[in-house]
């Protein structure tokens, strides 16, 4: 049987035949049953059309590359390591579940063209070729030469 | 966080930890994101230099 749940301020009661819960910060067990989200809900959660889903982020973070390396914001990241010009390991609080994630990186140059690109490469462990499950290494070149340089603004996106 | 922590690479260079602000404190960020064994040292952002032209030459003393 489907179980509909929705409220407008909150959901303080579930009921099924006999009370499930008085509070949903309680221990609440659904095994067996299927919820359906409101409509509003999962508009938010799901792409504007089309029926592909749609998938949260692990971590994410947005962080200054130049000057005095600052993050300007994150979510699932403990810290960034400086490791040196162009180089950066982004520490996530929470590990990743495996190491089988996608990433999605952006770079821009320089704070008085911000719209110019830089390359972002993400190492791997060496020689592996795999990811770590606890931090990924990225690390900021020029597109013309591939040397190092730092970033002025560089976002990082972890979905898997 | 106004902090940073530092620590010496293997090869001579440093690397500086810039704590998120994730609920968790400079030392707990510490012992989990400086590589084991490594000694490190906690220090004021401002000790940091904004200047990093020669960024690959830092050293800690």
């Amino acid at each position: 049987m489907a179980v509909n749940i929705s409220g407008d301020t909150g959901i303080d009661k579930i009921t099924d035949g006999s009370v499930v819960a008085d509070d949903l910060a309680s221990t609440l067990d659904l095994s067996g049953k299927t919820i359906t989200l409101a409509t509003d809900a999962v508009d938010q959660l799901s792409t504007a059309s089309g029926s592909a889903p749609s998938y949260s982020a692990r971590a994410w973070v947005n962080f200054n590359g130049t000057g005095t390396v600052a993050i300007n914001g994150s979510g699932n990241v403990s810290s960034i390591t400086d490791q040196g010009t162009g180089k950066y390991r982004v520490n996530f609080t929470d590990s990743m579940p495996n190491a089988n994630y996608a990433v999605g990186a952006f770079g821009t140059e320089e704070s008085s063209n911000a719209g110019d690109r830089s390359d972002l490469s993400i190492n791997s462990a060496k020689g592996s070729g795999s990811f770590a499950t606890s931090y990924l290494d990225v690390t900021s070149c020029y597109t013309s030469n591939a040397s190092l340089f730092d970033a002025y603004k560089i976002t990082v996106v972890i979905i898997g | 966080m106004d902090k940073r922590i530092v620590y010496t690479n293997d090869d001579g260079t440093i690397s500086i930890i810039i704590p998120a602000d994730c609920g968790l404190t400079i030392e707990e960020i510490a012992a989990k994101d400086v590589p084991a064994g490594k000694e490190y040292h906690i220090v004021d952002k401002s000790e940091i230099p904004s200047d990093r032209t020669y960024r690959n030459a830092w050293t800690w003393e």
